[in-house]
């Protein structure tokens, strides 16, 4: 017990960002803190509540008022396997502190017992969030009793175990079983791969909810048709043992609660001590072959190019071969049309070439609109999504005193990370945005006023990402997957980047609805709102930016 | 030339890592910086390269400020870090491309630069492999030939032997006497005290960020007879 309890409490201290030292950086990091908890967990957890709360209220007149909920908990699961299974690979396999663990005298199930407590409580702050959003929604949908608040309080921390325990397990049988694939990087790009795959799968379902609505599933519930249910309760049985547990007040579900999460806890520990240290064991960075080189034909490849050159390949290099950044920072700059694709598939939109090809023709105002505001959305989010400007300095991690050494002014390394940070989301925007145009034959002038709002939206997120992270940028990590997911900078950023593309997009929708303004002036607005905001970051990479830098100690 | 002047840097305001520390390194000289772990002498070297910020006092290196020439200073210092664990996602030979692009190497010099130290080094066969897949030594062996690619007039070496294989020790030290013999100064850290016998011209000692001791080693030997380099080393930094 205190090898784990000791252990843990390294993991967790190895895991945790540190405070910034001086008094105008700890101030700009509670501003941030403060915006992200009422500016979007807030707001998010009480539309959850509301969603839940409204699904309750419509399903008590069937009598499965608790359907809403538990629908809502399998999701909350679903996304924590999604996410959680690179966290796990990272955390079990491909963490530095691995060497320094294997020659201890550890048995398995302690490592992983350990690794994987950090593990859930680096990844459980979002699915709290969730979790008690969507039981005070009940609650009050359902005016529950005081005995059932109560009862609730366990699933509240305890519900993604189950899910973070299906992950661990995975890797642990698929590292013991791949004896071929012996290579961190090829294991990393297989499960991110994988993750890939699976939300590919799931947004492409959506598919299948073109022709549903609210009405006629709750036909097909009242009529006792609860397949979808049948098939996740097992798949996680821990949900519908919580959600009786609470709405009903049941004890025994209680204890079936707390009885399946210990069966699937121990027998990923059980698993452990068989399969752990088999797949952990021999496992090489990448090959170190040595082969005989003809040095004269290597050197005629040197050739002498501008330091921010040479700079923004050293950048580009990095990003593209570590498999992390590769599928985080890079791979999902070109994924966002599957996301629209099933964001307007939800909405009920048909997507015809010919259709947008008539309306823009036209001049249907709605899509013009549409594509207007569109192209700022879709360029703000992708940008703040792919984390590469928010991680721009954290991701030199233990190498940040390059930084300082070298001769090349911080100016001009901000500058080439921001461009960094400009280029990948904005190949991801064109590469599919200018096709589409051409094909619906949109004008060559709003064409050209679609690509100047995204390159200013892009541009706009990633002076801003950089200038958060250059706060307090996370220096310390031990595995580039730490570098991303346990940097609240990454955070910060896509909530204000959200925050931005909701003002700017709803606001701008509603502008244009409800006053008599042309489409082409509510373009100026939107080219004058982007350029202040470039402005400002501007001034505060100018004022402070690289003073954070300059000041930055190591730690 | 290097020279620190009253330099003192704290850490979270509470610890004293460096404390009114002053030292000339004249051209022509190599210098060992002796002290025991926690010393202060990491933090006095960063503090050299621009890496850490000096809460007071001065560093010059070759005249220049580095609080006020800073890009100057760090184009004439050639510095090798503690640690060579430095972007293994790259190629050997792309880390030497990167220096050399960022110190400004003309295509010609590097190529003849880069044959040079591969060869000294045994780098030849793993240049056109990632980082990653060095050992530690080859790791330490890339960083000081990166290091040294733009010809620095100022060396500043953290444990730069530290790794090494017998042979490139040697090369090193001889490259390191070559350099400060040619007018130009060294600057290294060093737990062995052997290597400071018999390679440095003058040795600092340092504890607890203080200068204990600044002189030739014939100085120090003269104010402990009886005693060897080691013993001279305990009893300094035990009284302090």
């Amino acid at each position: 017990m205190n090898s784990y309890l000791t252990l843990t409490k390294t993991f967790i201290a190895a895991i945790s960002m540190s405070a910034p030292q001086d008094k105008r950086r700890k101030i700009m990091i509670v501003i941030l803190s403060l915006f992200g908890i009422f500016g979007v967990l807030l707001p998010v957890a009480i539309a959850v509540g509301i969603l839940v709360k409204l699904m309750t209220e419509t399903l008590i007149p069937i009598g499965c008022e608790s359907l809403g909920i538990q629908l809502m908990f399998h999701v909350i699961c679903l996304f924590t396997v999604i996410f959680g299974i690179n966290v796990i690979f990272n955390e079990f396999y491909f963490s530095n502190d691995i060497e320094y663990l294997l020659p201890w005298p550890l048995r398995a199930y302690q490592i992983i017992a350990s690794k994987f407590t950090a593990a859930f409580y680096n990844e459980n702050m979002m699915q709290f969030v969730l979790v008690l959003s969507c039981i005070i929604g009940f609650g009050i949908g359902s005016k529950m009793g005081i005995l059932n608040w109560l009862l609730s309080i366990i699933g509240i921390i305890t519900l993604p175990i189950i899910p973070l325990a299906y992950c661990g397990i995975l890797s642990m049988v698929m590292m013991a079983f791949t004896k071929l694939i012996r290579s961190k990087d090829m294991i990393q790009r297989i499960s991110v791969a994988l993750i890939f795959i699976m939300v590919i799968a799931l947004v492409s379902s959506i598919g299948f909810l073109q022709n549903m609505d609210i009405d006629t599933y709750v036909e097909t519930l009242a009529a006792g048709d609860q397949t979808f249910f049948t098939v996740m309760n097992y798949i996680f049985p821990n949900v519908p043992l919580f959600v009786k547990t609470f709405s009903e007040g049941s004890f025994p579900a209680f204890l079936g609660y707390i009885a399946v999460n210990a069966a699937v806890i121990t027998i990923m520990l059980f698993l452990s001590e068989k399969l752990y240290f088999k797949g952990v064991i021999g496992l090489t960075s990448s090959d170190s072959r040595k082969k005989e080189q003809d040095i004269t034909k290597l050197l005629t490849s040197c050739k002498q190019h501008s330091p921010a050159y040479s700079y923004f390949m050293k950048e580009v290099r990095i990003l593209i071969r570590t498999p992390v950044f590769f599928t985080n920072c890079i791979a999902i700059n070109f994924l966002w049309p599957i996301f629209v694709y099933a964001m307007l598939k939800i909405q009920h939109y048909e997507i015809a070439l010919e259709k947008l090809r008539h309306l823009y023709a036209h001049r249907d105002l709605r899509i013009q609109l549409f594509f207007l505001l569109g192209i700022v959305g879709i360029s703000v989010i992708v940008a703040a999504v792919n984390s590469l400007s928010s991680n721009a300095i954290s991701r030199e991690g233990k190498h940040f005193s390059f930084m300082k050494y070298i001769p090349v002014p911080y100016f001009t390394q901000w500058n080439v990370k921001t461009f960094v940070g400009i280029l990948f989301p904005a190949i991801g925007v064109l590469v599919y945005f200018l096709p589409v145009c051409i094909l619906i034959r949109i004008p060559i002038v709003h064409i050209v006023l679609f690509t100047l709002l995204s390159l200013m939206s892009i541009t706009f997120v990633s002076h801003m990402g950089i200038y958060i992270d250059s706060i307090q940028p996370k220096l310390i990590w031990d595995d580039e997957m730490s570098a991303l997911r346990e940097n609240y900078n990454t955070f910060f950023s896509m909530a204000i980047s959200i925050a931005f593309t909701v003002v700017v997009c709803v606001g701008g929708f509603f502008l244009f609805c409800n006053t008599k303004i042309s489409i082409g002036f509510t373009a100026l607005i939107l080219v004058l709102i982007l350029a202040a905001a470039n402005l400002v970051v501007l001034i505060l990479t100018a004022k402070s930016g690289v003073r954070n830098i300059e000041e930055q100690e190591e730690t | 030339m290097i020279q620190i002047k009253n330099v003192t840097k704290t850490y979270n305001g509470t610890v004293r890592a460096v404390d009114n520390l002053n030292l000339t390194v004249n051209n022509g000289e190599i210098v060992g910086f002796i002290g025991p772990n926690g010393a202060g002498k990491t933090t006095t070297l960063k503090m050299m390269t621009g890496i850490l910020k000096p809460d007071s006092g001065s560093i010059f290196i070759n005249d220049f400020d580095m609080q006020s020439e800073p890009l100057k200073a760090k184009q004439v210092i050639g510095y090798i870090a503690d640690s060579p664990d430095m972007f293994l996602r790259l190629k050997g030979l792309e880390f030497m491309n990167l220096i050399s692009d960022i110190y400004k190497v003309p295509t010609d010099v590097r190529r003849e630069r880069i044959k040079t130290f591969a060869s000294r080094f045994d780098l030849s066969e793993v240049l056109d492999k990632p980082m990653q897949s060095y050992s530690h030594g080859m790791r330490q062996k890339m960083m000081v030939a990166a290091a040294l690619v733009h010809d620095p007039a100022v060396w500043i070496l953290d444990e730069p032997l530290t790794g090494l294989d017998p042979k490139s020790a040697y090369a090193l030290k001889n490259m390191m006497r070559e350099h400060a013999d040619a007018g130009n100064s060294v600057l290294f850290s060093t737990h062995v005290l052997e290597v400071a016998e018999k390679l440095c011209d003058k040795v600092i000692i340092i504890n607890h960020g203080k200068s204990l001791f600044y002189g030739t080693l014939d100085e120090l030997t003269a104010r402990y007879p009886d005693m060897d380099l080691e013993k001279i080393f305990l009893e300094m930094t035990a009284h302090e």
